[in-house]
């Protein structure tokens, strides 16, 4: 199994955030994590990444234990994440950005650096090609010497998905990144993220826009208060009545009280 | 007009670096009084203790309040090895460098617990406590009554002094030794990993970036440089006493770096220039000097926070290689 996750449970203090969560992930799939507000998505991804350890539950990524892993070796093994709310290196060029993101691949020593040996030379040139062609392919390149903080929503998102991108991660984890775009930004992110699947990338993803997951998710895990509630093709799982029940409200009969 | 200044700079840089080299290697020759010859010497020294502050301010955004204990460290350590085990300059220098190298790392390890003003009130305590060690520990180093006779540095058998111009011409060397390697490690992934951690630490762990380990790193180096500057410092006063480190030079030294412009060098050398220049301009003043300082940084932090050569860089973010030099023009 690629990722699999298996009875993730984390509690802050008396609330409940995630409770028993399991689902799995094929390689080269895009999987959406949807649900109301305050389902506990983005501490899925928090546990993911390492930021949180969760109190019960097993991580695996290519049937390695995440748990084990720092979140460092977690970028490392290949999961890289991006923000809800953007936390872009603000002050610096967008360039710098995703010069900062593949900081970890420059695998060169501190004297390669100090004395500029040609392995230096030929790592860091590597890195910055690399960098440039990551922002062809976003269409970043006009923005590259732009104060990421100065640039427009969308195009900070955009910027965010570059870095991760160029950490070398497989898996990415996107927190929402078609917030606050209209509906043909949101078409042509859909666009960029299913070209990424054609190069062999696994999306997880967290979203809103529900006719971007519509059209973009192979399958959908529905999240309500720390619970998977449905699974499966975006079609099947949202036309569950629990799951309309909990994004429109609605009595919330199906909790069993 | 700066973004033209810079592109010049950078495309005659071969040149600027031999006319700066000839400059430093032809300074004995200049004819320059003592004074002249000691007011170079001690801008290069504090543009380099700037440099070496700066890695931890400017990149890694880490306010050290106590960088006299690294200076002091590396002046007594330096002279020590001279004066009680009998070695050579060159070798007591690297000496000292490794020893204050050894305290930054260990006064690394509360950063990465701390941030913001508890670190910097860490590094206050770590400065007087050295100044206290040096103090009491009157057996190996004379306390109060001081360290003398430390000898002036040889190189191939000719002493330097400041007379003949010599320590001058090192203290220029040293200073731009520093420059380039702060400017290379500006320019590669362990200062922009550095510069990761200051924007954003959650961000930057994110993306692989082993933080605590760059952060413990930033101090190391910082102490490095630091020392250093120290071990050269006794060798050019040859006496030192624990007054010469007093929490006023950690600040001076953080004045270099916030004055001049945090995360660059040209700023280091503005700030040492400015703060070597400044109490030989106004003697006249005799303690109203510092009044006039307080009333300096005050204005350089309502009107130009960044530094006086603080800004951002004008011209494009070069990469390495031939790439480098072709780039976009820069955009809002």
């Amino acid at each position: 199994m690629y990722l699999s996750c298996q009875g993730l449970t984390m509690a802050f203090g008396g609330l409940t955030a995630l409770n028993d969560v399991s689902f799995q992930m094929e390689q080269g799939e895009i999987l959406g994590l949807i649900g109301p507000n305050g389902a506990g998505k983005t501490t899925v991804f928090n546990l993911l990444t390492g930021v949180y350890v969760p109190q019960a539950g097993v991580m695996t990524f290519r049937d390695r234990d995440l748990g084990r892993l720092s979140p460092r070796r977690r970028v490392r093994a290949g999961i890289c994440r991006t923000f809800q709310n953007l936390r872009l290196f603000s002050g610096q060029s967008v360039l710098e950005n995703v010069l900062a993101g593949s900081c970890l691949r420059a695998d060169y020593g501190f004297f390669d650096m100090v004395f500029g040996t040609p392995r230096y030379f030929r790592r860091e040139r590597a890195l910055g090609r690399e960098a440039m062609a990551l922002l062809e392919k976003l269409d970043l390149t006009p923005y590259a010497h732009s104060p990421a903080g100065a640039l427009p929503y969308g195009l900070q998102r955009r910027t965010e998905l570059a870095r991760a991108l160029a950490t070398g991660a497989e898996l990415l984890l996107l927190d929402e990144p078609a917030a606050g775009m209209n509906e043909e930004e949101a078409e042509a992110l859909g666009k960029v993220l299913r070209a990424l699947r054609e190069e062999g990338k696994s999306l997880l993803l967290i979203e809103h826009h529900m006719s971007l997951v519509l059209s973009l998710c192979d399958r959908v895990c529905v999240l309500d208060r720390g619970r998977v509630l449905a699974q499966g093709p975006p079609g099947e799982a949202t036309a569950d009545p629990k799951v309309a029940a909990a994004f429109l409200g609605g009595g919330r009969e199906y909790a069993g009280s | 007009m700066i973004g033209r200044l810079e592109e010049l700079c950078w495309r005659w840089r071969w040149c600027l670096g031999l006319l700066w080299l000839g400059i430093a290697a032809s300074l004995p020759m200049w004819g320059l009084s003592r004074v002249q010859l000691r007011l170079i010497l001690m801008i290069a020294l504090y543009a380099m203790l700037g440099m070496g502050l700066d890695l931890l301010v400017g990149d890694t955004g880490l306010v050290s309040l106590g960088h006299a204990g690294f200076y002091a460290l590396g002046a007594y350590g330096c002279a020590l090895l001279q004066v009680r085990l009998g070695w050579s300059f060159w070798a007591a220098l690297a000496g000292a460098g490794v020893l204050t190298a050894g305290v930054g790392l260990l006064l690394g390890l509360p950063s990465l617990r701390l941030s913001g003003s508890y670190l910097s009130i860490v590094t206050l305590g770590f400065g007087e406590i050295v100044q206290m060690v040096l103090r009491t520990w009157e057996s190996l180093t004379g306390g109060n009554y001081g360290l003398r006779g430390i000898p002036r540095p040889t190189l191939f058998g000719l002493e330097l002094t400041l007379a003949n111009g010599g320590l001058p011409a090192l203290a220029l060397i040293l200073a731009t030794l520093t420059a380039l390697f702060c400017r290379r490690l500006r320019r590669s992934a362990p200062g922009r990993a550095l510069r990761a951690i200051r924007d954003d630490p959650l961000a930057a762990q994110m993306c692989g970036i082993p933080v605590p380990r760059w952060k413990i790193a930033a101090f190391v180096l910082s102490a490095l440089i630091t020392g250093l500057a120290g071990g050269f410092y006794s060798a050019v006063n040859g006496y030192l006493e624990p007054t010469n480190f007093p929490f006023n030079t950690s600040v001076v030294i953080l004045s270099v770096v916030v004055i001049g412009g945090a995360g660059t060098v040209r700023g280091a050398v503005f700030g040492a220039a400015l703060v070597q220049l400044l109490p030989q301009v106004f003697r006249g003043l005799e303690q109203w000097r510092f009044a006039l300082y307080g009333l300096l940084l005050v204005l350089v932090m309502r009107f130009r926070p960044q530094g006086v050569l603080g800004w951002r860089s004008r011209v494009s973010y070069r990469l390495p290689g031939k790439e480098g030099q072709c780039t976009y023009p820069a955009k809002g």
